[in-house]
């Protein structure tokens, strides 16, 4: 039987120097399962969610999945105007990382024609007119309202979709900036200014928020770690580009088992 | 009982003088195919509806009932939905509106509407949007395998298949074109292999849209663009015996 585990550059492994040593591996030998990790750095929840669905139906002996969700900002899209082969890194930085995520020419290697983005990755964009839309994008179309909105219908989606297929799912957040993000959004503060039009929103969070249990809010609310704040609390290292390391892999692959996967 | 979601093709818009509620659920082809077929008809869909209000509706519908049938209308790919309350004179669902790229001149703020039209002319792609409804189509075929529920899926206009023909005519050999005509070609694939959807690949061009021009029939007297009542009773007409000639109703 298979543990499914997706979500970004936190569960791929991104920077340890052997990605096998990532948490999903130690977690399927704690639960004696075999792994399936079709995690991808920089992933939007859009991409976790879309290619969890596809695994759902593809893959028929999975009896558990784990979702570990990215930044309620990210979007995908397809760019065949900006050719992404354009986007690379200096060949050195691959020699010297030997990052799986470029060739040895430095070019950036997409596993399908979807391209992540993220606003943080805004200043690495290299097409300047695309630059341009998508500051306009994030700061004048895109709301929090809209990525919490659309996040917790994808959790919903699969939470819903396990169910019929009889598939235990657990989720969590990978930082705490998302619950940081939610929190804001609905304070006192905002609740106040903007009335019945967030209330609607907040009703609607809500109604998802209400069907997931303590092993599917995993980060959520403070009570238990997000990947990212398991890493801070318990001193344990990181990579050089701030993500967790071997060790942090390994701990946090027990943090999971001992308190919401036994 | 019968689930039907879509846009305004499917909720009936143009049926009525004032495109009242009463109005154009009486009117709809949904209602009608449901007097037809004597069963009771469940219709989510609403005006201007994106591809994502309408797979996100049908999914948490399915995800606690289990109609007898469940027709889909898909509208076009490249309608999306934010959370902007008061963009437009109604807001739909948690104030998420419906956005499609005719109705960017009904925004009401300039520099949102200028941003959203560099949304559609940079950042979205017709490549993305026809993706995006293949993925919403597939989404719904096996949550509606999984339960067991026989499904009829088509368009209501032939948009979807444009994008996609423009989309696999594409001469490029780049390694991204080539990942997509790929991944085009999987979902084409898809369904291929199953029954009852229909429009989503080159030259299938069925849709409501394209079944009211053959069959002559006029589009609204009261809001042109739409299908008339005409239009809706042959559509109406055409589910019945559809479900009824390939036995997906008892």
């Amino acid at each position: 039987m298979i543990l499914l585990v997706n979500g970004c550059s936190f569960s791929y492994g991104d920077e340890l120097p052997d990605v096998n040593k990532r948490y999903s591996t130690y977690l399927g030998k704690y639960l004696n399962l075999d792994v399936k990790n079709i995690a991808w750095p920089g992933s939007s929840n859009e991409r976790i969610w879309r290619t969890t669905k596809a695994a759902l139906y593809e893959i028929t002996d999975i009896s558990k999945v784990f979702v570990m969700w990215s930044d309620l900002a990210r979007v995908e899209n397809v760019h065949l105007e900006a050719n992404m082969a354009t986007y690379h890194v200096s060949p050195n930085y691959v020699k010297e990382t030997n990052n799986p995520l470029y060739d040895e020419n430095g070019k950036f290697i997409l596993n399908d024609p979807f391209f992540q983005f993220s606003p943080a990755r805004l200043d690495t964009m290299p097409w300047k007119v695309l630059k341009s839309e998508y500051e306009d994008y994030y700061s004048k179309i895109y709301n929090t309202e809209t990525g919490i909105s659309k996040t917790f219908f994808y959790m919903y989606d699969i939470l819903m979709t396990c169910k019929i297929l009889n598939i235990d799912y657990y989720q969590a957040f990978f930082h705490e900036g998302n619950r940081y993000a939610i929190d804001k959004t609905f304070n006192q503060f905002n609740m106040n200014v903007k009335g019945s039009r967030l209330q609607r929103v907040k009703d609607y969070y809500n109604k998802y928020l209400q069907l997931f249990k303590g092993n599917q809010r995993i980060g959520f609310d403070g009570s238990s770690f997000t990947f990212n704040e398991f890493v801070t609390e318990n001193k344990l290292d990181r990579m050089p580009h701030g993500h967790p390391g071997p060790k942090a892999h390994k701990a946090y692959a027990k943090y999971l088992f001992d308190n919401f996967m036994r | 009982m019968i689930y039907f979601n879509g846009c305004s093709y499917t909720y009936g818009i143009g049926t009525d003088t004032h495109d009242t509620v009463e109005g154009c659920l009486k009117y709809c082809y949904p209602t009608i195919a449901g007097n037809l077929l004597g069963k009771e008809v469940v219709n989510q869909s609403e005006p201007a509806s994106s591809n994502q209000r309408i797979h996100r509706s049908t999914v948490r519908y399915l995800a606690e009932n289990t109609p007898e049938a469940v027709c889909i209308m898909w509208s076009d790919a490249l309608r999306m939905e934010v959370f902007k309350p008061g963009l437009f004179k109604r807001g739909f669902d948690s104030g998420i509106s419906q956005i499609t790229p005719q109705n960017t001149n009904s925004i009401k703020d300039f520099y949102l509407r200028e941003a959203i039209e560099g949304y559609y002319g940079f950042v979205l792609s017709q490549a993305k949007a026809a993706l995006d409804t293949l993925v919403y189509m597939a989404s719904i075929q096996e949550l509606c395998e999984a339960k067991g529920i026989p499904l009829v899926q088509m368009q209501y206009k032939p948009n979807l298949e444009r994008y996609i023909r423009h989309l696999l005519d594409t001469k490029s050999d780049t390694r991204e074109d080539k990942l997509l005509v790929e991944q085009i070609n999987f979902y084409i694939n898809y369904f291929d292999k199953r029954d009852h959807t229909y429009g989503y690949k080159k030259g299938d061009m069925l849709s409501f849209e394209t079944l009211r021009k053959d069959n002559h029939l006029p589009n609204s007297l009261y809001s042109l663009g739409h299908p008339g009542r005409e239009a809706h009773e042959f559509m109406g007409k055409w589910f019945s015996d559809y479900l009824k000639e390939h036995d997906l109703i008892s």
